[in-house]
């Protein structure tokens, strides 16, 4: 698992379910028409994907407000450095 | 397990005045709505339309029938009332009396002692754990349960992934004999709250509201193995109708039960009906007919505070 597949991950999935192709890396959480259950969706979908678990608290951070932050954050988790 | 305690019979009344989703989030604000748009709550919740009684009296007349009917059908004597187990405020008091002391009285239950549990959304399963602690040492000892619902402003219906809608149930929980043998009873207090006790905020909204759900699949999964049957052993789960999405798929991952396990027929119409969901979704899902003596069913409901708390209740029933 390297940079790449998960950040495109993250975008595919948030992309998928918020049904808004637009999204990018450079797009604010707050503009992604999702509500909870849409980003415990997402959630579980990048798990499924991944095929591991990510700590909600990470996840879920306030520091994530946009994507490229939410990748930063998985990144991180996955102690990613590359 | 224990061996004694039944459901003897179980009725629910919604009432046929309708309110569509679409209305209600016409008048719901941006913020009361979580960000969520009318399409995806509908996608995600399943539910159309919400059932609605316009008045208290229409509750209270509600509420006097389904106790009446439901201790017909259990042919059970007033007299052998011990107690009367109810879940919602709505019941105890509204402007004009206290439902639950009315159907007390005009019922002749007068052995009864009125006991409330305030789980509203899951007191009935809160009554079966209860039950054989209460009627321990009665010969034929049961208990009637007593819940109802009516929701006044369009903002205390909308609870992020359901829609609340009105409606009442009765259900006699007997030590005798009944239509099911409850075999097991499990109970789990979450402390899931924002702020800690001081007013200090300890977590985030998404993480209070994630947990609810995880913590919930855990519970159903650890119930499970308390009751020691698999998911494969059980006809069917009966949970509350909040939420399509929540139950066909954040619960199915995170518990490793099936989404065929799940009950779905009830979401469209009616809303979610605090308990009483479990009566109606029990008997929908008996009037298929395909039940045999022996079959399992899981009851399951987690009862949400408004700080995010929980208290989740699950049991096991053999049909007799």
């Amino acid at each position: 698992m390297n940079r790449s597949d998960i950040c495109s991950c993250v975008l595919d999935v948030v992309r998928d379910i918020s049904e808004d192709s637009t999204v990018s890396y450079e797009t604010e959480i707050d503009d992604i028409e999702l509500d909870s259950i849409g980003w415990m969706r997402c959630l579980v979908a990048i798990e499924e994907k991944l095929g591991c678990a990510v700590d909600p608290a990470v996840f879920f951070s306030g520091i994530n407000d946009s994507i490229e932050k939410l990748c930063g954050s998985l990144l991180q988790y996955f102690n990613i450095t590359d | 397990m224990r061996d004694n305690i039944y459901i003897r019979s179980y009725v629910s009344f919604i009432p046929e005045k309708r309110i569509s989703v679409d209305e209600i989030f016409a008048q719901l604000s941006d913020d009361a709505t979580d960000g969520s748009s009318l399409t995806r709550f509908k996608a995600d919740s399943h539910t159309e339309s919400v059932a609605v009684f316009d008045t208290d009296p229409e509750l209270g007349t509600a509420l006097m029938r389904a106790a009446g009917e439901a201790l017909e059908k259990a042919d059970t004597a007033p007299e052998d009332i011990s107690y009367i187990i109810f879940g919602n405020e709505h019941i105890a008091y509204t402007d004009l009396c206290s439902p639950v002391h009315t159907v007390r009285s005009e019922l002749k239950l007068t052995r009864a002692r009125i006991l409330p549990v305030m789980h509203p959304c899951a007191a009935f399963l809160s009554a079966l754990d209860l039950a054989d602690k209460l009627l321990c040492g009665e010969e034929n000892g049961n208990i009637l349960y007593l819940s109802g619902c009516r929701w006044k402003s369009f903002g205390e219906r909308y609870i992020s992934f359901a829609m609340r809608g009105d409606g009442v149930g009765a259900a006699v929980i007997s030590n005798t004999s009944g239509e099911f043998a409850v075999k097991g009873t499990n109970v789990m207090n979450l402390s899931n709250s924002l702020h800690d006790i001081c007013g200090n905020k300890k977590t985030d909204e998404k993480i209070s509201r994630f947990n609810l759900i995880v913590k919930g699949a855990a519970f159903l999964k650890e119930s499970l193995g308390k009751f020691g049957v698999s998911a494969e052993d059980i006809v069917r789960i009966i949970q509350p109708n909040a939420g399509f999405t929540v139950y066909n798929e954040l619960y199915p991952h995170f518990s490793g039960v099936g989404k065929e396990k799940f009950f779905f027929d009830n979401l469209a119409d009616g809303g979610h009906i605090c308990d009483i969901d479990i009566f109606r979704n029990l008997k929908s899902f008996t009037e298929a007919g395909t039940l045999k003596s022996g079959d399992r069913l899981v009851l399951y409901t987690p009862d949400i505070e408004l700080s995010y708390d929980v208290n989740y209740y699950s049991a096991l029933i053999e049909k007799t």
